[in-house]
């Protein structure tokens, strides 16, 4: 395929969230037809939406065909690092240290991004000479004081005051105060302000312990229209992963907000760690937002609300994760189950019909409602109610749950379908990719259709969200999370009015 | 039976943002939470939402989404912006019920006063007049069919209707000048087809002048193709609403009072507002209502 053409057509299916498409293309990859500008576009295009596994087979296609500009080694690094393989992208970067040399402003790319490849090292395994040599590379980014070294500076700072916190000597001569003081004050008089600029002023602000300035940068930073949800991402991992601020008056001031502004983007996906059933502060949300605040802060809280009800079904014997499932109040789905909760899955997590192939059989398996302060686990009880998997694919079974843990909110209507130029409706699917931590999927959550007793949506599902609730943007569960349909590249969930009629006839 | 309901918008006086525009904030209005109410968002429970947009036939450009009921905007673009008005009769006598429509300067009491209450921050003079103008031009223009407007309003409004798919349950909802379109077609054109809810809100259809231009008596002016109920929701301030707000006693069927009228209170300077409307839980209970969503 012709480059520009490539180029064209990559651009459209990743703006649509069609990442099979996207894989499709690669393989119609001619590397060495492209010029250098194209190839780095590729892979720039590629990085907006984090498709690091394509960037990653991609960039090694240019290397190979000869392309090997600092910027395209550099790609590979970062696709590396950000599918966790720290080892092999920092083997890259190690590659590139003449860099700094020819071209100053990509060798301060590079030592950013070696200098994040060791702090997410520190983050997993707390080794100190990770958070050593992170701590050398962001000081010597900040010291060079090229190209965006003011990102250098804040994470060296960040990094320090970790350092301080666990008792580890950094070996630098640094005070992160200071550093975070002159970030602050040149911003301040930048005359043009980007949105990182915001961002950083944040972080600058949080180490002096300032709540009130913290939080009128978060105002600037997390409601600017160039804040994408990977960046917003980004940027609460680093709070609670370095910052620690979670439990922290700051914290729950903060946080909340900045995962309130990820669910208005698309692109991403909010991780929901159990931190029990605390009420929300109110602080942030007033300090941004004003009066609107109460009215964003319920929006949230009633999202947290919801989440608690998901849990993760796991083998009661064995550990290991299958599926999500969620509470539902059991006349919802037939009069005769009164008004405690009933637990829904699908009958291709756990089933006693061989014909599901589920890996559960009923009296196998539990449910972890993960939000819970502790993790509480409780065995799945009776079969209610099974439809195989080739039809309504759903499991309900009696359950009694955690203390003080109560069903969604169901809607048993079908949410329209958005014509043309029309905002398409966004739905939310709340569960456990991959069986790992509970996330809200924030992939292009829009409504294509429906196909009775089907709905279909483009939230990019991971293994481990069959079972998963399917929200309206009110949370109201909707639809049970069933499959995805790989050639329409959409996922398919099976509509509550429609287990329900099973269920009641 | 089918769960399906389609809800039929028709905007009120005035320019508009353009129509996709306008059908966001509208639904938005109605979608955003407020202390009181979570919002009554129709799409995610399966309402389905059309809007009759007219503003074209009196605008050239739509307005700025931006601009669209906000108060700085109007203020900036009201003064010296007053519409000409015909010469007849009719206006002449619109124009002695709404004194403020030709005020060449501030009335002496602005503040409107009411049973129980009054307007604290009353809208300044000269955007009120050009507000009023233009409700009393938009008015006749439609009422006296001048240019073909009402005929081609009406064909609009019926081929909107004639979209919904049968057996959907439908509710037809007119704002402002809106409601007059809508009771017109409900009863002056022989093929609009029947509804199952008509609401009203922000309606003049209590002015005596613009009753007597319709297929109107007091007897019996509920609507034979309102199979169900029909629902007024008025601000006692809204400026146009306020000469004669509640509906029930002049729309009778078969001289029974059957509208529900419903008071509610938007809140400052400029009541008419549909987005204030909107955001009110008493207009949304009736809208639930009316949709055969209670639990949404």
């Amino acid at each position: 395929m012709d480059p520009e053409e490539y180029l064209h057509e990559l651009e459209q299916a990743l703006e649509e969230y069609r990442f099979h498409d996207v894989e499709r293309l690669t393989y119609e990859i001619v590397p060495s037809a492209f010029t250098e500008e194209q190839a780095k576009a590729t892979l720039r295009l590629m990085r907006g939406k984090r498709l690091f596994g394509e960037m990653e087979k991609t960039a090694s296609l240019f290397f190979m065909a000869g392309h090997q500009a600092p910027e395209i080694q550099r790609q590979w690094a970062q696709a590396l690092i950000d599918q966790n393989r720290l080892d092999q992208g920092l083997s890259a970067l190690q590659t590139m240290t003449h860099v700094s040399e020819s071209d100053p402003r990509e060798g301060s790319e590079v030592i950013g991004l070696t200098g994040r490849a060791y702090k997410q090292r520190y983050v997993g395994s707390g080794t100190r000479d990770d958070l050593i040599k992170g701590i050398r590379c962001y000081q010597q980014g900040w010291l060079n004081r090229k190209g965006d070294y003011r990102w250098h500076g804040i994470n060296l700072a960040a990094l320090l005051t970790r350092a301080d916190q666990d008792g580890v000597d950094p070996g630098v001569k640094a005070d992160a105060s200071r550093i975070a003081t002159q970030i602050k004050q040149e911003i301040n008089i930048l005359k043009k302000k980007e949105v990182w600029d915001y961002g950083t002023a944040m972080e600058a602000s949080i180490l002096a312990g300032d709540k009130k300035e913290t939080l009128q940068w978060a105002q600037a930073y997390a409601r600017h229209r160039e804040a994408d949800a990977f960046q917003l991402a980004g940027t609460l991992r680093q709070m609670r992963e370095i910052w620690k601020l979670d439990g922290t008056e700051l914290g729950d001031a903060l946080l909340p907000v900045l995962e309130y502004e990820l669910l208005q983007r698309e692109g991403s996906q909010l991780e929901l760690t159990s931190n029990g059933s605390q009420t929300l502060a109110n602080t942030g949300f007033q300090a941004v937002y004003g009066t609107e605040g109460s009215i964003n802060l319920r929006w949230m809280d009633t999202m947290r609300r919801m989440a608690e009800s998901v849990a993760r079904v796991f083998d009661t014997a064995e550990g290991k994760a299958h599926g999500t499932g969620f509470l539902v109040t059991g006349s919802v789905l037939r009069e005769a189950w009164g008004d405690e909760p009933v637990f829904v899955t699908n009958a291709h997590v756990i089933s006693e019909n061989p014909a599901d192939e589920a890996p559960l059989r009923p009296g196998y398996g539990s449910a972890e409602f993960t939000r819970s302060v502790e993790r509480p686990s409780v065995e799945l009880g009776e079969l209610l109610f099974s439809s195989p998997k080739i039809d309504l694919d759903v499991s309900v079974f009696r359950i009694e749950p955690p203390a003080g843990l109560g069903p969604v909110k169901e809607s048993l209507y079908s949410p329209v379908v958005a014509g043309e130029d029309e905002r398409p409706q966004r739905i939310f699917v709340i569960g456990h990719p991959q069986g790992g931590e509970l996330a809200v999927s924030l992939y292009n959550n829009e409504l294509v259709g429906y196909q009775d007793p089907y709905v279909h949506y483009r939230s990019p599902t991971e293994p481990g969200s069959s079972g998963s609730p399917v929200f309206t943007r009110q949370w109201r569960a909707f639809a049970l999370h069933h499959r995805t349909i790989e050639v329409q590249q959409v996922n398919e969930g099976v509509l509550l009015k429609r287990i329900k009629q099973a269920a009641s006839s | 039976m089918s769960d399906s309901v389609h809800v039929t918008f028709i905007h009120g006086v005035g320019n508009k943002p353009a129509p996709t525009d306008l059908r966001r904030i509208w639904l938005e209005a109605l979608a955003r939470p407020v202390k009181t109410d979570q919002g009554f968002d129709l799409e995610a429970v399966g309402v389905s939402a059309s809007f009759v947009y007219w503003a074209s036939f009196f605008y050239e450009q739509p307005l700025p989404a931006s601009d669209y009921e906000n108060i700085d905007s109007t203020l900036a673009s009201s003064e010296g912006d007053d519409p000409e008005l015909a010469d007849d009769d009719w206006t002449r006598s619109m124009l002695e019920k709404f004194p403020e429509a030709n005020a060449p300067e501030p009335l002496e009491s602005t503040a409107e006063e009411t049973q129980d209450e009054f307007e604290r921050i009353p809208l300044p003079w000269f955007v009120k007049r050009s507000l009023m103008r233009r409700f009393v031009k938009e008015t006749h223009d439609y009422l006296f069919n001048v240019d073909n407007i009402r005929d081609k309003i009406r064909a609009m409004v019926v081929e909107d209707l004639d979209r919904v798919p049968a057996g959907t349950r439908h509710v037809l909802a007119g704002h402002s000048q809106g409601s007059i379109i809508a009771y017109d077609v409900l009863t002056s054109v022989p093929e609009c087809k029947e509804v199952d809810g008509f609401l009203t809100l922000g309606s003049p259809l209590g002015i005596d002048e613009i009753q007597d231009k319709l297929d109107w008596t007091r007897e019996d002016g509920f609507p034979g193709k309102v199979r169900d109920q029909w629902v007024n929701v008025f601000d006692p301030l809204d400026a146009i609403a306020r000469l004669d707000p509640r509906l029930a006693n002049d729309f009778r069927k078969g001289d029974r009072k059957v509208v529900r009228d419903i008071k509610q209170d938007n809140k400052g300077v400029w009541r008419h507002s549909a987005t204030k409307y909107f955001h009110h839980q008493k207009l949304r209970h009736q809208l639930r209502l009316l949709s055969n969503r209670e639990d949404a």
